[in-house]
């Protein structure tokens, strides 16, 4: 346990230097609305507010706090759709082939988990909705008029979607296997195309597709030429940004399993259950590390298209005011990795301490080393304000990720290797070292989706549309959110998603009444 | 006379894996490539990075 205290100690170390020593040397204390002053002057006066002001009594940020507890809030619940869907159908998928009951019983304690939460996400983005209109109602009028067909094709893949998953689960045993694995199957596709149609807003904010808008004088169908409207809709970030969040939102999604089952495992007192929550930490690990050696390169070519279409933007989130923003992004995404590869140790150690698996150990003991290096070199800002840091460099990033990605990627499959043949271990008997790496896991799988999801919105500030529509009321409301305040929403938001995951994981898991044949 | 041994080695071990296995081995190192060629390319050569 001494373990878990120094990675903990460690991790404290990180966050407490990049708030108060990383982000004041980068001027992250320096809003971007004072950054942007120059350009904001010159604005076309139809972007500018003519409504009053609608204040919300918390800061001057209060705007963009409301925004972002919802947003961020929904994005969680509805990553629950967008990688568990596929988590569900595909755990159905095994238990038709292999008939091992405990892969029904976790496909559908998924779903019904599901079932339960889709209100939950649907209420946080409907309230996203409203406070867009309410708050920021020229860039909700604008914005909601590009994309009035996607947003449409958005509202029915929505109806869709609760008809999928509504009967995929209470068709459950009462039709034929292969229409129940269409029903999932269909569930993943209607929801993979419900965030493409909603991405094409969410990227549009960042990167439009045009540097102003000119509206037909016209009534119509399309109230912008089409080839304008498919440039806003297909701009250059919408497809990066929607398999960017993909892989994301299945690792969340394994990595919330992981420490879900650890919860379960703690709570329940049998040992068929204990036997059984142990193999789902395990496999929700294995999901977690999929998505999550696929996000560093999307990331990468992710800035590219950013670069391409944006440079000011890239340059505010890589190298100036913001850059500690991706610090603490590949910082948590360093100690995810490390975490993973830590719980994999500690849990396999009966195998890998038999004679003849020597080089094995050797070889993971190797890669905790490599890549507590690798995440120590990630975590080096570069720009400063005492001047350049030489850890920084972004060529040893670059390798220090690739090592990540690489060490990542090998674990993954030794998982895989090891779950397919579970029989050498001894299930239900985990140590506390690996309960408490599985449930670290779940929290830092949550914060890397709600950091990512602030990234992207203070990328584009102090704009609600990059370089066209401002964020109203100029320098009296700055945005980004400040430091302090952020990570006060990313904490709420991240106890009030745990508590209400576990009391519904409670009602919704079902555990083996006997001891099953591993 | 290390080397041929370790070949060996990974040999056998190659020789007792199952179809999938080898797949998924297999894979893991086309998408490495993939990563790297991409890293190297847009990392080095394309974005304005401090390198």
């Amino acid at each position: 346990m001494k373990q878990i205290y120094g990675y903990l100690i460690a991790l404290a170390i990180f966050l407490i230097v990049l708030v108060f020593f990383i982000v004041p040397q980068q001027g992250g204390l320096i809003s971007s609305t004072q950054l942007d002053a120059q350009a904001l002057g010159q604005v076309q006066p139809q972007y500018n507010e003519t409504l009053p002001i609608q204040e919300v009594d918390i800061s001057s940020s209060g705007r963009s706090i409301f925004i972002a507890f919802v947003m961020l809030s929904h994005v969680l619940f509805a990553n629950l759709h967008l990688g568990g869907a596929w988590v569900a159908a595909g755990t159905e998928s095994i238990y038709l082939k292999t008939k091992k009951p405990r892969f029904k019983r976790l496909a559908r304690s998924i779903t019904l988990f599901n079932v339960i939460l889709f209100s939950a996400g649907a209420t946080f983005a409907i309230g996203g909705v409203l406070f867009f209109i309410s708050l920021f109602p020229t860039f909700a009028s604008e914005a909601f008029h590009i994309y009035w067909w996607p947003l449409l094709a958005e509202a029915i893949t929505f109806g869709l979607e609760i008809f999928f998953l509504y009967t995929y689960w209470f068709a459950w045993d009462k039709i034929s296997n292969k229409w129940h694995q269409f029903l999932g199957y269909a569930y993943a596709v209607d929801v993979f195309v419900q965030t493409l149609l909603i991405n094409t807003l969410a990227s549009g904010m960042l990167t439009p597709g045009g540097t102003s808008i000119n509206w037909n004088s016209a009534a119509g169908l399309f109230t912008l030429p089409v080839n304008v409207l498919s440039d806003w809709w297909f701009n250059a970030t919408t497809w990066i940004l929607q398999f960017h969040r993909l892989a994301a939102a299945v690792s969340y999604f394994g990595f919330l399993l992981a420490m879900l089952a650890m919860f379960h495992y703690l709570d329940r007192k049998d040992k068929p259950s204990k036997t059984y929550w142990d193999l789902v930490g395990s496999y929700g690990l294995s999901f977690g590390l999929l998505g999550l050696i696929f996000q560093p390169l999307l990331g990468l070519i992710y800035m590219s298209t950013i670069f391409h279409a944006q440079p000011g933007a890239f340059a505010m989130i890589m190298l100036a005011n913001r850059a500690w923003e991706m610090v603490l992004m590949v910082g948590l995404l360093s100690f995810l990795f490390i975490a993973s590869i830590l719980y994999l140790y500690d849990r396999k150690e009966q195998i890998l301490s038999k004679e003849g698996n020597e080089r094995l150990h050797r070889s993971f003991k190797a890669f905790i080393l490599i890549a507590a290096v690798a995440g120590f070199i990630l975590v080096q800002p570069y720009t400063m304000d005492f001047g350049v840091n030489p850890l920084g460099y972004m060529s040893y990033k670059l390798v220090a990720l690739f090592i990540l990605i690489a060490i990542g990627a090998i674990i993954f499959v030794i998982d895989l290797v090891m779950l397919k043949d579970p029989s050498d271990m001894e299930w239900g008997n985990l140590s506390g070292t690996s309960r408490s790496y599985a449930m670290i896991a779940g929290i830092l799988g949550m914060w890397i989706v709600i950091v990512m999801g602030f990234v992207r919105e203070s990328a584009r500030s102090p704009w609600t549309i990059y370089n066209i529509i401002p964020v109203p009321g100029g320098q009296a409301y700055p945005t980004p959110i400040p430091v302090a305040q952020i990570f006060g929403v990313w904490f709420i938001i991240t106890v009030m998603t745990i508590a209400t995951f576990w009391f519904t994981s409670r009602v919704t898991a079902e555990h083996p009444e006997e001891a099953e044949k591993i | 006379m290390e080397v041929k041994k370790g070949e060996e080695e990974v040999r056998e071990l190659v020789k007792g894996m199952p179809r999938w296995e080898k797949i998924a081995w297999v894979l893991l190192v086309i998408y490495l490539i993939i990563v790297f060629a991409v890293y190297w390319y847009l990392g080095w050569r394309v974005l304005p990075f401090p390198i």
